[in-house]
């Protein structure tokens, strides 16, 4: 299991959707956290926080989850850091979806 | 040119310098500074065109034009006409050629249970001195960083890196073996210093180079002429910054 005393500099919120009021809620919370910067992504935006304030990472997810990121992306982060995995809160600038099979596939040809 | 101290252009010209070749929205700019939105959308367009540039014509003060007509431009102190541009719809970044500087990282260990000055930051005149009867641990090393990272990213992406590595060379070199006996958390001080802000070479060196010097209680690595040192080269990838 990853360290979750560690400290983080930087988060990032994936806001699905593009409902202008909701956007604005989220990024005038956020800015009470640090300096933030909003991208475009292909459902809706992204945010990045560079905290004033460094903290944890297990408080990390706490304000990520307050400040209402998808909570897919906290919950595969909560068992990347149960799996020891560091790679955490990427906001991903294009996805594409893949079947299980194909993964399974090429895992098997590996 | 005209000076400003804490006027809105000021604040925003400075953030968005701050954040080099990084792009923000007015809506960012306007949260991040506590700033109007208007007032930062007017400010943006200032700090990317100048302002009018005014003499005296036939003793009273005008607005100077040029030969076609136009009003006379001139830049802000600290950005040039075109510094800060508007590089997509609604987003606006402060432009630089300069992407990467040259950075210095070191690591030292510090004995936290002793209470002797002497074991503060030892410099490598120092760790050269034989004088000295600190045992002494410390590398440094020299590289290329991108120009929006910093100081603590850097310390946590290279200053780190150098002190394992350190340890794998001190290892291989003088069969230390060094893992279990510092708690980076507790005994190592890490420092990151810019040595050069606009170095020659523009393209990115993933390899950093440096060296590890130790120093023993006893008489390992105390000689005044050649003190112990070893090699230490790493690389970092760009992306990881």
């Amino acid at each position: 299991m990853l360290d979750v005393n560690r400290i983080v500099n930087t988060i990032g919120l994936d806001i699905d959707g593009l409902d202008k009021p909701f956007l604005n809620k989220v990024q005038r919370n956020a800015a009470e956290y640090g300096t933030i910067r909003t991208m475009r992504s292909n459902k809706g935006h992204h945010i990045k926080i560079k905290l004033f304030i460094p903290t944890t990472l297990k408080n990390s997810l706490w304000i990520r989850f307050t400040l209402n990121d998808d909570p897919l992306r906290i919950l595969f982060d909560f068992f990347r850091i149960m799996d020891n995995e560091d790679n955490l809160d990427i906001l991903w600038d294009s996805k594409s979806k893949k079947s299980i099979n194909s993964v399974i596939g090429v895992a098997k040809h590996d | 040119m005209k000076k400003f101290s804490e006027t809105n252009i000021g604040r925003i010209g400075n953030f968005l310098k701050k954040n080099t070749n990084e792009s923000y929205t007015v809506k960012d700019i306007s949260l991040n500074l506590k700033i109007n939105p208007k007032s930062v959308s007017s400010s943006l367009s200032r700090l990317k065109a100048g302002r009018d540039k005014t003499g005296i014509v036939n003793g009273r003060k005008r607005i100077l034009k040029k030969k076609n007509g136009q009003n006379r431009k001139t830049a802000y102190e600290g950005f040039k006409i075109g510094d800060i541009k508007n590089t997509s719809k609604g987003r606006w970044e402060f432009l630089s050629k300069i992407k990467y500087k040259l950075w210095e990282v070191s690591f030292k260990v510090i004995d936290t249970s002793s209470k002797n000055p002497e074991n503060k930051w030892v410099t490598k005149k120092m760790a050269k001195d034989s004088s000295l009867k600190a045992m002494d641990l410390h590398g440094i090393a020299k590289g290329m960083v991108p120009i929006y990272a910093d100081s603590s990213k850097v310390e946590q992406v290279a200053a780190n890196r150098l002190l394992e590595k350190s340890l794998d060379v001190i290892r291989d070199t003088w069969g230390l073996i060094m893992y279990d006996s510092i708690d980076p958390a507790q005994n190592i001080f890490f420092g990151t210093e810019i040595i050069n802000d606009n170095p020659l070479d523009q393209k990115y060196d993933e390899n950093w180079v440096g060296d590890v010097y130790f120093k023993g209680s006893n008489s390992f690595g105390r000689d005044k002429l050649n003190p112990e040192s070893a090699k230490v080269t790493f690389t970092i990838d760009e992306n990881r910054y």
